[in-house]
């Protein structure tokens, strides 16, 4: 009885609540994500003191700096380069990366491929809201299409990023997504991907209340929550989910999952064979 | 608690105006209650009845910030004058605060006057939450006892009266407020809120004016005191716009077809503005991956015959360096606008700073030269884009325009701007190219040379960053690329020729000599303006080209005893123990006069102060004027 006591999964030992009031706005969903990734840490009983956390700019990542642990709040688009920078000289540490849309599809999209091709072991969490929220709503690669925002108020024009195939087609080797509405579901999902020895990548579906819902009159946090059901349905968790929804072809779960060999561990064989030459 | 003001109704007539000069105004509300608004429109009514007006915007650093906190404080200051003001101004005069907390953070910036005049919403004194009323009893005894003249308004009450929900509504009640505490016509009022609101429908505007109406009556009939601020109706039509909307203006007015961006903070209002309307005369806004694809976007048009700017702030501005070294060596026309914010890095997304001098003069690798101009108030935002274009054209180079967070958002009245064709660049000749003409036909007098397009007949060329000779083949000589870079290097000095010096503001020469450049300016001028007003030697320049340099400047720092750089970017001080002489950091400018004009040109910089105060310039001035030589 007590040991479950004592594992029950309690936020306030994993954020600095010092910091609080927090910056995110009412209904955001990256507090959500943040919620899930932190009971997926405390599930998998990492020590703070061995994880660090490496996030962009964007409400995403500064999500990153409410992380009781060793966090690290880097450039505009290139948590990923960072990275990898640390995880290959310092492999002992769990290393995840937090990301948004534009932070991890735009301007640091050079980097993700790069990581999915190498396989190094990291994590990366990438905060999907289909906006630039911190910099005042700008459309981002993952817009839906004829959306509203401040710079494209005549409705999004622009094909988007299925980030998901993206990961896959760079040689990721874990790919998974799922919304912040199944929050057991990511937490679950998180801590596969953080098991997986090799690149790992979920895409949260997550949601910009105060910005982008506000600019297409998309409701509060609820109705925007339960928008994301209407279009996505859960392949790998659970049962099917009802008649009523639309799936829009876009899967939920885990889409990837490839042992090929790791980025760290292959560097280390191969320069033990050049070593013995 | 006898001290505190009650709002006993009594008749509207017996109240005569007082008659004051000027005065700043502050309307404070958690962030999304709408005070930006009421403080935009109260500055725009008295612009359009010919007050001077300057309206900062008071921004929390988050985007919803928690309610009823010190830091989430959002609003506006207006400083309202009988006379033009090109500043912020010092400390408030009267303050409107939707609650106690956004009022706290003001105080603690030190942002009112000493005794100044607050009015309070009231509604907290009652709120069923014991810790607020406490909070709210605590401050306001607090407020009084410090002396300050504090009016509690029943805002939440009267707005009830009329809306369900007055979060949305209390700023036009508030607005009325205003209008007649300060003897405004309430009729532009009217049409201000059919300007804001017309698009949301009849009901939303009679709406507004309802609150409007009752903010008037409320204050007619509960506040005993009222002013009056001359009034000079302009001549000519006017406008009230910000810095930012003003640099979207001054896009469209140049006949530029192409703004390149990515989004980020202070800059990015503008593609929001452009977004709206570039289109409508022939212009595109393309948002791009990130900073250095909106460069390589804009030069990649640039080469294709279109005007292009890309616009930015801080650190899209570094990414861009080696695409506006592509530039400068294709010589290929380029605007590029960085809207300066705190830095390094991250730094301090919505504080102004002009931390970007160096870099815009200096950056990019090995030789690269660029014209370097900075805007110095809004107007100036709007036409300095005109002269960036045509520069840019005219020289076939890169044109840098520097403004920053506290123009970005500021507003101002200018003279409404009369098109004119020759804002326009001539169209880019496209008729066929003779035999003996080469791309770099570098004349030996001013640098310049062809722009051939493609699709020009016999103009078919090789554009490169390589090292290239007249034809634009590779050189692998090392006296061909010389002859390039001192070709590149000549356009300056012929653009140099043709500025003229900058005028000194006071007499021609004296004892002490202020310098500035970009967003600084208002604020030097009026503390140069106290101070001479006490019979002391001070004058101002203010620089509007940073690179090149205008002439005569050197000789008229010569016929100052002394010269004071004042800008808002990081200066070591002489008073730090651990600085002297020799390993003083100046401020950007100093730096730059110095090591051209072999003066000894001294500094004041800060970064602390949002935007620098004229009474900050005044004390600076007076503290080196008194100093022993
Ligand atoms: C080089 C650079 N360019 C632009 C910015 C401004 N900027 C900050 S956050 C951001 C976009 C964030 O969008 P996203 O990654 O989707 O995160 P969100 O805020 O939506 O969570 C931008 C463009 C910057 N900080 N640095
Ligand atoms: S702006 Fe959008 S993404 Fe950022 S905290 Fe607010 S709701 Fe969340
Ligand atoms: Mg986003």
């Amino acid at each position: 009885m007590s040991d479950v006591a004592q594992n029950q999964f309690n936020i306030r030992e994993y954020i600095r609540e010092n910091l609080f009031p927090h910056f995110m706005c009412p209904g955001c969903g990256h507090g959500i994500a943040l919620r899930a990734l932190l009971n997926a840490v405390h599930d998998l009983g990492i020590d703070k003191n061995q994880l660090a956390i490496v996030s962009g700019i964007g409400c995403s990542g500064r999500v990153g700096a409410y992380i009781d642990a060793n966090t690290f709040h880097t450039t505009h688009g290139r948590p990923l380069a960072f990275a990898t920078g640390l995880k290959l000289a310092r492999p002992d540490l769990e290393v995840i990366v937090i990301t948004g849309d534009g932070d991890c599809l735009a301007i640091g999209g050079n980097h993700l491929i790069h990581a999915c091709r190498r396989n190094l072991n990291l994590t990366c969490l990438m905060l999907n809201n289909e906006v630039y929220g911190m910099t005042g709503g700008q459309v981002s690669p993952t817009t839906s299409a004829d959306r509203f925002t401040t710079t494209t108020q005549y409705g999004n024009h622009e094909p988007i990023f299925d980030a998901c195939k993206l990961a896959e087609g760079a040689g990721a080797g874990f790919v998974g997504r799922e919304m912040t509405l199944q929050t057991p579901a990511l937490r679950d999902l998180i801590k596969e991907a953080i098991a997986h020895d090799g690149f790992s990548f979920i895409e949260v579906l997550s949601d910009c209340t105060e910005i982008f819902g506000r600019k297409n009159d998309m409701g509060e946090s609820a109705e925007m929550v339960l928008a994301q059901k209407a279009d996505f349905r859960s392949v790998s968790y659970g049962t099917e989910i009802g008649e009523t929804f639309k799936p829009r072809g876009m899967k939920t779960g885990v889409l990837l999952r490839d042992d090929r060999p790791e980025y760290a561990m292959a560097y280390k064989r191969h320069n033990e064979k050049k070593l013995k030459q | 608690m006898s001290t505190r003001k009650q709002s006993v109704p009594r008749s509207p007539v017996s109240k005569p105006a007082m008659a004051i000069d000027e005065h700043i105004v502050e309307i404070l509300s958690d962030s999304g209650e709408g005070a930006q608004k009421c403080g935009q429109s109260f500055g725009s009514i008295a612009a359009k009845m010919g007050k001077g007006i300057w309206t900062l915007e008071i921004i929390p650093a988050e985007i919803q910030p928690p309610a009823r906190s010190i830091e989430g404080g959002s609003g506006n200051r207006i400083r309202v004058a009988g006379h033009p003001v090109a500043n912020g101004g010092d400390q408030a005069d009267l303050v409107v605060a939707f609650n106690e907390q956004v009022l706290l953070g003001r105080l603690q910036a030190n942002e009112l006057k000493p005794g100044c005049i607050i009015l309070l919403e009231d509604k907290w004194r009652t709120s069923p939450d014991a810790g607020i009323v406490a909070s709210y009893t605590r401050v306001y005894d607090d407020l009084l006892a410090r002396g300050f003249c504090v009016y509690e308004v029943p805002m939440e009450v009267e707005c009830l009266k009329l809306v369900s929900d007055p979060r949305r509504g209390k700023n036009m009640f508030v607005l009325g407020l205003l209008c007649s505490l300060y003897s405004l016509d309430m009729q532009l009022a009217k049409e201000q809120i059919q300007f804001i609101f017309g698009r949301k429908g009849e009901l939303v505007v009679t709406s507004n004016n309802r609150l409007l109406e009752a903010g008037w009556t409320w204050a007619e009939n509960n506040l005993d005191f009222k002013y009056k601020i001359p009034t000079t109706p302009a001549k000519e039509a006017h406008i009230v716009v910000s810095g930012n909307i003003a640099l979207g203006l001054g896009i469209m007015a140049s006949g530029m077809e192409v703004c390149s961006m990515y989004p980020i903070t202070p800059a990015t209002s503008v593609s929001h503005y452009l977004s709206d309307v570039f289109e409508k005369v022939g212009g595109v806004v393309h948002q791009a991956e990130d900073e250095i694809a909106a460069c390589a976007f804009a030069i990649g048009a640039s080469y294709a015959g279109k005007c292009a700017v890309t616009i930015t702030s801080g650190p899209g501005y570094s990414l861009k360096q080696e695409c506006i070294g592509l530039a400068v060596m294709t010589e290929i026309p380029l605007v590029v606008i960085d809207v300066q914010r705190g830095g390094p890095s991250t730094g301090q997304p919505t504080k102004a700073e002009q931390g970007d001098l160096m870099t815009a003069i200096f950056g990019s690798h090995g030789d690269a030269p660029k014209v370097v101009m900075a805007a110095s108030d809004i107007e100036d935002c709007f036409y300095s884009v005109i002269t960036a274009r045509k520069i840019a054209e005219t020289f076939n180079t890169v044109v840098v325009l520097l403004s920053d967070a506290s123009l970005a958002t500021a507003q101002q009245p200018f003279t409404r701007p009369q098109f004119s064709e020759e804002w326009l660049a001539p169209p880019v000749d496209q008729s066929p190219v003779h035999d003996d003409d080469e791309p770099y036909d570098w004349d030996a007098g001013t640098g310049q040379s062809n722009r051939f397009i493609p699709g020009q007949p016999n103009g078919m060329h090789t554009l490169t960053g390589l090292a290239h000779d007249r034809t634009s083949s590779v050189a692998y000589n090392l006296e061909i690329n010389r002859d390039a870079i001192q070709h590149r290097s000549l356009k300056l000095a012929a653009l140099q020729k043709t500025l003229k010096p900058p005028p000194v503001f006071g007499d021609d020469e004296g004892e002490l000599l202020v310098i500035g450049w970009g967003s600084t300016k208002g604020a030097i001028r009026e503390a140069v303006d106290r101070v001479r007003a006490d019979g002391r030697s001070v004058s101002a320049l203010h620089l509007r080209f940073l690179q090149p340099m205008a002439s005569g400047i050197k000789e008229i720092l010569q016929r100052f005893d002394r010269v004071l750089a004042v800008e808002n970017n990081w200066a070591d001080s002489l008073d730090d123990a651990m600085i002297d002489e020799d390993n003083r950091r100046y401020s950007s400018l100093a730096w730059l006069l110095r090591a051209k004009y072999l003066i000894d040109v001294d500094c004041w910089g800060e970064v602390g102060e949002q935007p620098i105060k004229p009474g900050t310039v005044e004390r600076i001035i007076r503290q080196h004027l008194d100093r022993e030589q």
